[in-house]
């Protein structure tokens, strides 16, 4: 069942105060979150955001595409490497 | 740069008639036929692609010189390479492939040794560059942007990172108070 939606988007308090402060502050950070189960808000777009993933932290470029999606949808638990093989990169 | 770039493993016999199951590492799975001939680790034995299908989660191939299952039998698990040199050109310079950048040296703007790349990823939130650091222990990652990572000099072997605050320590504490209701946003 989905949430109801008078209750809003759920997010970590602690999260939105971080965002806040590394939004204000303006430098060029990866905010670490260990707060997996938190909504994506408008808010975040455009910061980037160290998802823990039980061991490292991901970096998670908030885009607006990405609103309304929980940030652990971005950072998985287990890594499949597989063969470099012919795969290209783009460095944004 | 690696010389050789593994595109492919055979597994087993398809059928009688030397057929083979070829399991495909390239982005589309039949490009690997595009590459021409296919050598093996040591490059003593090379194989063409002379027919190709899609089957359902691999190819089955039929390759110059196997003729029969018995052959065919003897390639199991062999995997194949192509020259570096056959990959198409990057559509710009700031696509890189993958095969290139792992191994490169890291080094920060004081061209101090950070480590070295393991891996790129893409887990739907940018790229990745996955760095194992000097020090040991986990990995890290990074955005593989312009800011994080300003050169790739892949001549020279290594990459110059800028990392953000923060961004090269692991398995520190959590910063954040135990989740409690008074604590959430509704």
């Amino acid at each position: 069942m989905s949430r109801s939606v008078w209750k809003g988007p759920f997010v970590d308090g602690y999260l939105l105060k971080k965002a806040e402060t590394s939004r204000s502050s303006g430098r060029h950070e990866v905010i670490k979150i260990w707060s997996r189960r938190s909504t994506i808000l408008p808010q975040f777009v455009g910061l980037t955001f160290g998802v823990y993933n039980g061991q490292k932290h991901i970096p998670v470029n908030v885009a607006e595409e990405m609103v309304g999606h929980k940030f652990g949808e971005f950072a998985p638990t287990r890594t499949f490497y597989g063969h470099t093989s012919d795969r290209k990169t783009k460095r944004s | 740069m690696p010389d050789r770039i593994c595109v492919a493993q055979i597994g087993a016999p398809h059928g009688v008639r030397g057929e083979v199951r070829l399991w495909s590492f390239t982005t589309d799975p039949l490009a690997v036929a595009r590459y021409g001939a296919l050598e093996t680790e040591d490059g003593k034995r090379s194989f063409k692609i002379e027919t190709v299908r899609a089957a359902s989660d691999h190819l089955v191939a039929r390759l110059t010189g196997v003729a029969d299952r018995n052959v065919a039998e003897t390639l199991t698990n062999l995997r194949l390479y192509v020259p570096r040199e056959r990959l198409p050109a990057t559509e710009d310079d700031d696509t890189f492939y993958h095969a290139d950048l792992v191994g490169l040296a890291v080094v920060d703007k004081d061209n101090a040794d950070i480590g070295i790349v393991v891996a790129i990823h893409n887990f739907g939130a940018g790229e990745i560059i996955e760095i194992r650091l000097k020090t040991g222990g986990l990995t890290v990652m990074l955005p593989f942007s312009m800011a994080v990572v300003p050169v790739v000099d892949i001549a020279n072997g290594r990459i110059v990172i800028d990392p953000p605050e923060g961004s090269l320590t692991t398995g520190e504490a959590r910063d954040d108070t135990p989740p409690q209701r008074s604590d959430t946003t509704r």
